[in-house]
């Protein structure tokens, strides 16, 4: 365990009681926490409570994007509940998760920004029958709603175009004529957007430009 | 609900309607000069035995005998006996001191009313607390309290859990809900620390200590002379705790940190230590109290009435969240 880690982890650990090492199934890649969530509403008011199981990689860290495991079964195995069948919680379209996983996670900040809110989303999903903040759609849809709203693209063609400009297929240069829009100087134009893309990463933007591929060409995903 | 809330309540009132403080930038008037006939109104306003009844029953389960007087202080029931006379028993019993500390910057902010109605709500909120837990409180000292539990009639082990389950619940009050008030309105660094030592029944010698009537059933022992050494010890709002104390837990480790030196020497080769009590921690464990998003406690024990669920309490943690799923993934 590096010296990070183990920190984070004491921090974490003397500030939520109710968390502890599993050491049985802790290896040598993955730290395993496991421990109750309460949740409790800005009143102090409790409202249920959560057995989950926190799977941290050791290699890499802090870069790297912890999993999150309902062990309770209170969360009905639905995909409408943004669930796996074996209790893998998507906290989050991978697109934030991955941007948290180049800054670097801290893993109290983790819990607060995606773990905790996941489960109180859920009992305010159950008592008014929708998402507090909103929910992405599933699949590809759910990262065509991403796109639109993170960058307020709509239109298939010029996403191409961005995810091409991001992944280097299109050239550019800064002070030449934008391959994306037309306009005279490529950095007051997208500029700002590609770069912004292109801290997702290869991987992530190979995948989205296939699904906007498929949706330009009518495929259902 | 807190169960500390009817006294918190009463704290804040005779602060916010407390003349001084109103009045602390435009005048250095002594107090005789200001109205404050509504300090007695707020002194019924503070919980009585009722309270303390309602809670019993909440948590012994109802059908509990109601307590209709507490026993007077200075005259352990179950060592009355001894009052007056100079017989003595040997008998253990758990010593614990309990005080609020830099409350008397309270003065330079408030009519000396409010300050004493600030320290009787404290004092009562801690007497609730030590008797719904089943102690004995042996005296009082300003906003301090010396506490017995234990007895003919109780389990050293459970005694001992007794103990740390009442001062935990009023180091939470004064560390939480007293601390934010009383920071909201500039005053800072209230906070309580607390001794608690154990001595086995050959170690303490009960009598009765005094002249005539005026005099009280007390105790002779190292440990009960230790209890208020290890509070001096104790960090802010912490708990300090004797090495007899620890021992009645079967569990011990993860809620006590031994000091760096210890507490006595017996000058025969032998030590005895004591320890920094994470009562935070204790309190969590054993569910007599939840935490939020922050890691913050929120007091669970007694809570009379399940509070509504009110979605707009919950939405501004909730809508931090936006949950996706690819169904390949998963």
């Amino acid at each position: 365990m590096n010296t990070k880690l183990r920190k984070d982890l004491t921090d974490f650990l003397n500030t939520y009681f109710d968390f502890s090492i599993n050491t049985e199934k802790t290896c040598s890649r993955y730290l395993i926490l496991d421990g109750v969530i309460e949740v409790v509403d800005t009143k102090g008011v409790f409202w249920d409570d959560y057995e989950v199981r926190l799977v941290i990689p050791k290699l890499g860290y802090p870069y790297v994007v912890p999993e999150v495991y309902e062990i309770s079964t209170k969360i009905e195995r639905d995909y409408n509940f943004h669930i796996s069948k074996n209790g893998n919680c998507c906290l989050d379209i991978h697109h934030k998760l991955i941007l948290e996983k180049r800054r670097g996670v801290v893993i109290i900040d983790f819990y607060k920004k995606y773990i905790y809110p996941f489960f109180a989303n859920h009992q305010y999903k159950i008592k008014t029958n929708s998402y507090a903040g909103g929910e992405y759609k599933h699949d590809g849809d759910g990262v065509v709603q991403f796109y639109e709203e993170e960058f307020k693209l709509t239109d298939y063609e010029l996403i191409i175009k961005y995810l091409e400009c991001s992944l280097g297929k299109l050239k550019t240069n800064r002070n030449r004529k934008c391959p994306i829009c037309g306009s005279p100087k490529h950095k007051k134009c997208c500029r700002k957007t590609v770069e912004k893309l292109k801290c997702f990463g290869k991987e992530i933007l190979k995948l989205d430009l296939d699904i906007f591929k498929k949706k330009l060409n009518g495929v259902q995903i | 609900m807190n169960i500390f809330n009817p006294y918190l309540n009463v704290i804040k009132k005779a602060v916010d309607k407390d003349p001084k403080y109103s009045n602390r930038f435009f005048s250095n008037a002594p107090d005789e000069n200001y109205d404050l006939s509504y300090i007695q109104e707020l002194r019924s306003e503070l919980p009585g035995l009722e309270n303390l009844n309602e809670s019993v029953q909440l948590i012994k389960g109802h059908g509990t005998p109601s307590i209709t007087n507490l026993p007077r202080l200075g005259h352990h029931p179950d060592f009355s006996h001894l009052r007056s006379t100079n017989n003595t028993e040997k008998h253990w019993i758990i010593s614990a001191f309990v005080d609020v500390q830099k409350s008397t910057q309270l003065h330079n902010r408030f009519t000396l009313a409010t300050v004493a109605l600030i320290t009787e709500g404290i004092v009562k909120a801690s007497i609730f607390a030590v008797n719904l837990c089943g102690g004995y409180v042996h005296r009082i000292q300003g906003d301090g309290l010396m506490v017995y539990f234990g007895g003919k009639n109780n389990e050293k082990s459970q005694a001992t859990k007794d103990a740390l389950k009442a001062f935990s619940m009023i180091s939470y009050f004064v560390k939480n809900d007293l601390k934010d008030y009383f920071e909201s309105n500039g005053i800072k660094d209230i906070f309580t620390r607390t001794g608690i030592d154990l001595g086995h029944d050959n170690q303490v010698l009960w009598m009765y200590s005094g002249l005539g009537e005026s005099g009280e059933i007390t105790t002779c022992s190292l440990h009960t002379s230790l209890a208020p050494k290890m509070q001096a010890t104790a960090l802010s709002n912490g708990i300090v705790v004797g090495q007899h104390i620890l021992n009645q837990l079967s569990s011990n480790n993860k809620y006590f940190k031994q000091k760096p030196k210890p507490i006595w020497d017996h000058e025969d080769g032998r030590f005895y230590n004591h320890y920094d009590f994470d009562w935070e921690r204790y309190l969590v464990d054993n569910d007599f109290a939840k935490q939020n998003i922050d890691g913050d406690l929120i007091l669970n024990i007694g809570n009379s009435n399940k509070s509504p669920l009110t979605p707009s309490f919950l939405s501004p943690i909730a809508k931090v969240s936006k949950p996706y799923l690819n169904t390949d993934e998963y």
